[in-house]
């Protein structure tokens, strides 16, 4: 680089002056609005790394389907009998979390949420078999109170001897699930879960517009905060990774009435289907791919159910567990 | 005297200061880049972040207006109070059905509980959908029909089922459901509709396209809007399709009146390659319809053409020749309304 023989030594001094200040000036300004923070998470705490793994390794992966259910209560009692028995997943002194459907404000007789009936049943086994609490919760798409009142649930949890824990925003803490696409410091409903030691997931099966079926897996998205609807852009995704966010001790799918069109509101008693039969099972992946069947579907025809296959939560293939069946 | 070479570095057209503007242009668009880059990034936010900034702070809304949303027959009070839904809370009253209004142009959900004086466990909860259009509002009634129910005689678009009731009017879509059975409850449906109907005068909403679909083999309850995505394929938008029973089987037979007859011709031949990458056997049929194409697919029968700005066809049919003699009595049809200025 040659020097410029009409540059002198003033000229040479502005000219760099002027480069500095400008640099300075375009530093200075960059630093203003430089936030070396970023967006925080809702609260404080830093986000959780996932949920306690429920399920009880020693319990294996078993499953039942209880056929002509048409009484709910019995159908549960002999669905867990089958299985080795309510004894077999809750012991003396546990404090278990039943997580219901109870996501819309609409009356029992549209199997739009969780029946009570079955809220109720599923309280008393676990009372029966020695847990020292049992609580029932959710976060429902409408109001929670109106929710947990007119579909039942409540009352039925109360009078069962359970604590019903309508969701606050205090309730909640971010999360964020190892390896996932969304589930990435989100808030999710944690405070019913502390303390606890055995969690059972009590779902109704439905006709789901967006998803093609509203089962087991799908029931956990009760566990979401914030604004979740946008998942349903994509809830195919969200409903696996619920399934790896959660590891239930057990899991009941209620499919004595079945909303096989127009869910998952429904709203018509034409929408509904006298379908007999109640799940019961460990492997919540299993469980859905069977109740697929009873919408006349198969677990291919429901993405999220490979997707969550994929990502570990359980077997697609119900048939490998050699369900039992009995006659309710 | 400089030489030549310093002379040309330093004019005003010179190599050197040819090459320093060159050298400026270039950062220049280098920083523009980068502004754009920085600009269109900025939008796309983590789900956590939009979370975050959003809070949960996007709720219902209570309704602008402090009257209950339907006239209330005697026997009848308010439970609730009234609640408003737009499009960016639709999702917090029905959840995932949300998209099967959105997509079919949903403006605003206005919903309340109304419950039998002095029995508070009797009620029903009233959802008025505010569609846009008549047609909009066609769309999402048509296509949750239930099939237990039965016609109303006080409009054209209204059936009672078990426990509930609902009604097309105008650009609005009516669901009265009942909480259950109580028989009073039941009587006092149809009350509300009428008191609805009488509240919001609506010229009788005349779907045109309902007139197009051949008598014959017809289960005219069962003709529905499809507003978008129209049996999965993306774009093929607000196809009407009515279903057929002839011999013991069914078929779909289904019309959807574009722009213009190319527009028509397009979708025509866009759906047939759609048939054709699943799978499809494709064969041109001239009789009884020109132009046609018939395609073979899961032991099945597609037919696909267009009439004038109409594309359209039969859609899963038992075997070619009911396919195409439903085809040729739609055709008919379309002919002698694509004559009608």
């Amino acid at each position: 680089m040659s020097l410029d023989p009409f540059l002198n030594r003033r000229e040479f001094m502005g000219r760099a002056a002027r480069a500095g200040a400008t640099l300075l000036a375009a530093g200075g300004i960059a630093s203003l609005a430089y936030d070396p923070v970023g967006p925080g998470p809702i609260s404080e705490e830093p986000a959780a790394a996932g949920l306690p793994d429920f399920s009880l390794p020693e319990a294996g992966r078993r499953m039942c389907i209880a056929r002509g259910a048409a009484d709910r209560s019995r159908a549960l009692q002999l669905a867990l009998q089958a299985i080795g028995g309510i004894e077999a997943f809750i012991r003396k002194g546990d404090r278990v979390l039943i997580k219901v459907n109870a996501a819309f404000a609409s009356p029992a007789l549209l199997s739009a949420t969780t029946h009570p009936e079955l809220v109720s049943e599923m309280i008393h086994l676990c009372l029966k078999a020695g847990a020292a609490a049992v609580r029932v919760t959710d976060n429902p798409i409408n109001d929670p109170a109106s929710c947990f009142a007119l579909t039942g649930i409540g009352e039925a949890a109360r009078r069962a001897g359970a604590e019903l824990i309508l969701p606050e925003e205090r309730f909640f803490r971010p999360l964020t699930l190892k390896d996932a696409v969304l589930i990435k410091n989100w808030p999710v409903l944690l405070a019913p879960l502390s303390g606890v030691t055995k969690l059972i997931g009590l779902a109704p099966l439905k006709d789901h517009h967006r998803s093609g079926a509203s089962m087991v897996m799908k029931n956990w998205y009760g566990l979401l905060g914030g604004r979740r609807n946008i998942f349903h852009q994509d809830i195919q995704t969200i409903i696996a990774e619920l399934a790896c966010m959660v590891t239930p001790t057990l899991v009941v799918l209620d499919a004595t009435t079945t909303m096989i069109s127009n869910g998952p509101t429904g709203g018509s008693l034409a929408d509904l289907k006298e379908t007999r039969t109640l799940i019961v099972g460990t492997d919540q992946v299993a469980v859905d791919a069977f109740g697929a069947t009873l919408l006349g579907k198969t677990a291919a025809d429901l993405p999220f159910i490979a997707k969550a296959e994929a990502l570990g939560a359980g077997s697609a293939d119900y048939r490998a567990l050699s369900p039992i069946e009995v006659a309710a | 005297m400089p030489d030549a070479c310093s002379n040309n570095a330093h004019s005003p057209g010179g190599p050197r200061s040819r090459r320093q503007t060159l050298i400026g242009l270039v950062v220049f668009a280098v920083l523009a880049v980068a502004a754009v880059g920085i600009y269109s990034v900025q939008f796309r936010f983590n789900p956590a972040v939009l979370n975050y900034l959003a809070g949960a702070a996007v709720v219902a809304q209570p309704s602008a207006s402090a009257e209950p949303l339907l006239a209330l027959p005697e026997g009848l009070s308010a439970l609730s109070p009234p609640e408003r839904f737009d499009r960016e809370t639709l999702s917090d009253k029905i959840n995932g059905k949300a998209e099967l209004y959105l997509s079919a142009g949903f403006v605003r959900l206005d919903c309340q509980r109304i419950a039998l004086s002095g029995g508070p466990e009797d009620w029903i909860e009233a959802f008025v959908y505010d569609m846009g259009s008549a047609q909009n509002a066609y769309a999402v009634f048509s296509q949750q029909r239930r099939s237990d129910g039965s016609p109303l005689g006080f409009a054209e678009f209204a059936y009672r089922a078990e426990n509930a009731l609902f009604l097309a009017h105008g650009s609005f879509y009516l669901e009265l459901i009942a909480s259950n059975r109580e028989p009073k409850l039941l009587e006092s449906l149809e009350a509300l509709a009428r008191g609805f109907m009488a509240r919001r005068p609506a010229a009788g909403a005349a779907i045109a396209e309902r007139d197009l679909f051949p008598r014959e083999g017809l289960d005219e309850a069962g003709i529905r809007l499809i507003p978008a995505d129209a049996f999965g394929v993306s774009g093929l938008d607000r196809v009407f399709a009515a279903t057929y029973t002839a011999d013991g089987g069914e078929m779909t037979a289904f019309l959807s009146r574009r722009a213009n007859p190319q527009e028509a011709a397009d979708l025509a031949r866009s759906y047939v390659e759609f048939l054709k990458a699943y799978g499809g056997e494709a064969s041109p049929a001239d009789a009884p319809v020109g132009g046609a194409t018939v395609i073979a697919i899961l032991d099945m029968y597609e037919v696909v053409f267009s009439q004038g700005p109409f594309l359209a066809g039969v859609h899963e049919a038992p075997d070619r020749e009911k396919a195409l003699s439903l085809s040729g009595r739609l055709a008919e049809k379309l002919k002698e309304a694509s004559r009608v200025p």
